[in-house]
């Protein structure tokens, strides 16, 4: 008796060991995933433009004042109300890919979609998987604050196709293969053109790869955004790999200074968490751009 | 005479006020300087770690005997001096002004004990930390570079 009760025992162990490893390996991979799909949701800029109370991640409502008025972020947490809880993935990626919602409603170019058209789906279904990870966030969106004709949501598809015909005319390498991960960080996840790159007719950027900084001037907001090519006057050209990479973990500059405004967001909630290799990386690719 | 004596004032004035200008630029470039000899350790650019430490404390010697009411004294903003990058606001709003200078001196503070552990990682962090302080005061209170 005391043999048959110690074989069920030794069974139900024996069970309960493989149903662990199961679970542990399930739930292990999970946790791999989420912690990937964070840092691209940080370095893509989703957590610093969706997110304007900490407690409320991806809640939206963080503004952007430009020229054309104040931008105010979305909710795009899990939530099914205010949210994108009820997206699916295909829809999800047709968002940062196209610049469409599931309705083909075009969004404004303030979300840098341009940038995440080269995205690799995987990166961007691990955005995906770390959104739907955290709570819904009840929060209302609210609308944006722009001036006439920019308020006009059906407008974009005339900016969409200005964009269009001045990006082919331009030959602009932007649908090019990245050669490293720095490059691929830069001109795609990282969107650094988004901010960096000079703007002409529209706000249309005629060379995405061209960091050379721009400055914008307008009731609603001044900006100098510097040149980050490697113009040694102008530039980053003096900056050496390890000035950069120093800089994009911390946001201090060779000189001691501390970066300013957007950027430190940018690093913030983005590059610091970056592994040392990819900011290299990004430092050896940076340091190649001519303005 | 009565003339003479009010351009001899204005020009002590605004002498004093270029001088005490110059003299908090200092301080600030003097920071920096610290901030930078300690990040080129970090960087591997050199490798003179003792100097961490030094360095440290000087930050935080710097931070903690700064005196906001001479060092910033009224009729010393943008209005007085067109070289000054300082905004109004420091005086509008001496209370946050002064409390962004104690959580520079905390975070200096915090430098020190980093340094002292001799934990590069540690040391890293709280320098960015400190250099976060440094950031988001000159966001609210130092003009913007052009």
């Amino acid at each position: 008796m005391a043999l048959v009760i110690k074989n069920l025992e030794k069974r139900k162990i024996k069970k309960f060991i493989i149903l662990y490893f199961i679970l542990s390996l399930f739930f292990f991979n999970d946790a791999v995933s989420n912690e990937s799909g964070k840092v691209l949701s940080f370095v893509a800029g989703c957590y610093g433009c969706h997110t304007s109370n900490p407690n409320q991640p991806f809640g939206g409502g963080y503004e952007v004042k430009t020229k054309y008025g104040t931008f105010i972020s979305p909710n795009i947490s899990k939530d099914e109300l205010n949210g994108i809880g009820n997206w699916g993935k295909e829809q999800f990626i047709k968002a940062i890919k196209e610049g469409l919602s599931p309705k083909n409603k075009p969004y404004y170019p303030v979300f840098p979609y341009n940038w995440y058209t080269k995205m690799k789906e995987s990166d961007i279904l691990e955005i995906y998987d770390y959104i739907f990870s955290l709570p819904a966030v009840k929060k209302n969106n609210a609308n944006h604050d722009l001036i006439f004709p920019y308020n006009i949501r059906e407008s974009l598809w005339f900016w969409r196709l200005a964009n269009k015909i001045i990006t082919n005319k331009n030959n602009i390498e932007y649908n090019s293969k990245y050669n490293s991960r720095g490059e691929y960080l830069v001109n795609s996840v990282g969107h650094c053109g988004a901010c960096h790159a000079p703007l002409t007719f529209l706000s249309i950027i005629k060379d995405y790869k061209n960091l050379g900084g721009r400055k914008e001037t307008s009731k609603f907001s001044n900006d100098s955004i510097p040149n980050i090519s490697n113009d040694i006057n102008e530039g980053i050209g003096l900056w050496t790999e390890s000035d950069i990479v120093f800089f994009l973990q911390t946001g201090i500059k060779p000189n001691g200074d501390f970066v300013e405004e957007d950027m430190a967001l940018i690093i913030d909630h983005g590059t610091k968490y970056l592994k040392q290799d990819e900011l290299q990386d990004i430092a050896r690719y940076l340091l190649k751009i001519k303005k | 005479m009565l003339l003479l004596s009010t351009s001899i004032n204005t020009l002590a004035y605004a002498e004093s006020t270029e001088d005490v200008i110059k003299y908090r630029k200092d301080i600030m470039k003097s920071l920096g300087n610290h901030i930078s000899v300690i990040a080129a350790n970090l960087k591997g650019k050199v490798s003179i770690n003792e100097d961490i430490l030094t360095h440290s404390k000087s930050i935080f010697l710097t931070f903690s005997s700064f005196n906001i009411t001479k060092t910033f004294p009224e009729n010393s903003g943008p209005s007085n001096s067109p070289n000054t990058k300082s905004l109004d606001n420091i005086w509008y709003e001496k209370e946050i002004f002064s409390d962004a200078m104690k959580n520079s001196i905390e975070k200096a503070q915090n430098l020190v004990l980093a340094a002292e552990s001799n934990n590069k990682e540690n040391i890293a962090k709280s320098l960015g930390a400190l250099g976060k302080t440094c950031g988001s005061c000159h966001k609210k209170f130092r003009k913007k570079k052009n």
